[in-house]
């Protein structure tokens, strides 16, 4: 089973309220595993699996995730390395990515407050041959919210 | 110049040619250029040249993001398109629709389910795999959601984790924007369809390592790429980030400015029309 991940608590004291759209942004998100559902919660550390997709519990929206399917390579082979700027290949197929979550009605719903705790809660949909580190499965380099006016 | 190629939707396909067109390159044997496993490890294992996520990583000043999501798998359509077209020139690459009222009702199309055809395996329910590491040759496998949990056009789904409808991503004006939330969609079926069985074995759909290998894969991509130029049409051919124009859609013969125009590639979508006709010389029906 996939474990909930939880990032260190956003301030977002400085955000502005006033917005027409606001968004979650992961950069740095790792798809080299299982192809999963990334439930969002905010300011629900406790939410798991069975926390309901409802409003009243944080829930903001999910994301998906369309997994390589683990490496079915050689060692080294899924191991993501810098290209040197005269290397002609494409970068590399797991060069981590970017997933924007389109949230404002559930931000909407609890801003203006000092700070945001993101939760996410992963659903295995499909796995591949060789999936790997299943539990471990949310792996995301930064989060950050964006209000738009 | 030759007349464009009109990608039907699924319900309207050429069943027949394209059972004949696949079947004859899922026979190939696996290093021919023409086969079904060297067209789909192009995606998948072994090759993995497909571009999927926007790729995320230092570079001009601290960071990139680059998503050729869209053009590559345009370029790679119609690649496959045409190949597929060599063996049975009605095998035109169709589009399933599972917004549809008839994806809703069955889920997957009949003509991409039934096992057998004639006695002999489906073309387009199955494909070949190559051997893999711990996972031998083998027909591809599916394991779908219920139908009713499939995206809606006009209507945005929370409690499936849907946020946006189709529409509501179509209506979004930038490219980037519109790329990363149809890639979520996209990504929303890829798991629909392959799924899980109750003893953890993965459908191949579900995974970017073999979702290539399965027929429906061609058919839920000629979706996205209809929806890319749908929005095209309301947006812009052109409306694109501009250093993306001449990025290489490898290991195709085409950067990204030359999948902007379909009817450049050779191909257009049928749209779904409605006549109702009657002559004023009273050579009608009615």
């Amino acid at each position: 089973m996939a474990r909930p991940f939880t990032a260190p608590t956003l301030d977002t004291s400085k955000l502005d309220a006033e917005f027409t759209r606001a968004d979650i942004e992961f950069l740095g998100i790792d798809h080299a595993g299982s192809s999963y559902e990334g439930r969002v919660f905010l300011n629900n550390p406790e939410a798991d699996e069975q926390t309901p997709r409802a409003r009243e519990v944080g829930y903001a929206g999910s994301y998906f995730i369309f997994g390589h399917g683990g490496c079915l390579g050689d060692v080294g082979h899924c191991d993501v390395k810098p290209r040197d700027p005269f290397d002609p290949r494409p970068g590399h197929p797991l060069t981590p990515g970017r997933k924007v979550l389109i949230a404002t009605e559930a931000l909407r719903r609890i801003l203006p407050v000092a700070e945001i705790t993101i939760t996410v809660v992963p659903l295995i949909r499909s796995v591949g041959p060789k999936s790997g580190d299943d539990e471990n499965l949310v792996k995301v380099n930064a989060i950050r919210i964006i209000t738009y006016r | 110049m030759a007349d464009l190629v009109i990608r039907p939707e699924i319900e309207h396909a050429n069943v027949d040619a394209l059972r004949d067109a696949y079947g004859k390159m899922q026979a190939f044997v696996a290093n021919d250029n023409r086969s079904w496993v060297y067209w789909a490890e192009i995606h998948g294992f072994n090759r993995y040249d497909c571009w999927h996520h926007a790729r995320v990583g230092p570079g001009r000043g601290t960071e990139f993001v680059y998503d050729l999501f869209l053009p590559w798998h345009r370029a790679y359509l119609a690649s496959f398109d045409h190949v597929a077209r060599e063996q049975n020139p009605g095998a035109i690459l169709p589009w399933w629709d599972w917004t549809s009222q008839a994806s809703h009702d069955h889920g997957l199309p009949p003509s991409y389910t039934d096992p057998e055809v004639n006695g002999q395996p489906n073309p387009l329910a199955s494909g070949p795999t190559p051997d893999m590491p711990d996972d031998p040759a083998r027909r591809t496998r599916r394991f779908p959601g219920d139908p009713s949990e499939l995206p809606s056009m006009t209507e945005a789904h929370p409690e499936l984790g849907l946020n946006l409808s189709v529409n509501d991503i179509l209506a979004l004006p930038q490219f980037a924007d519109f790329t990363t939330q149809l890639q979520n969609v996209h990504d929303y079926i890829h798991s629909w369809t392959g799924g899980t069985d109750a003893n953890g074995v993965g459908g191949d759909m579900g995974v970017i390592a073999t979702s290539a290998f399965d027929p429906v894969f061609w058919a839920h991509h000629a979706m996205i790429d209809r929806l890319w130029y749908l929005w095209q049409l309301k947006w812009g051919i052109n409306n694109l980030p501009p250093d993306y124009l001449d990025k290489p859609l490898a290991p195709f013969s085409y950067v990204v400015r030359d999948v902007l125009d379909i009817n450049g590639l050779g191909y257009d979508y049928a749209v779904t029309t409605s006549i109702a006709g009657a002559s004023p010389q009273g050579g009608g029906d009615g």
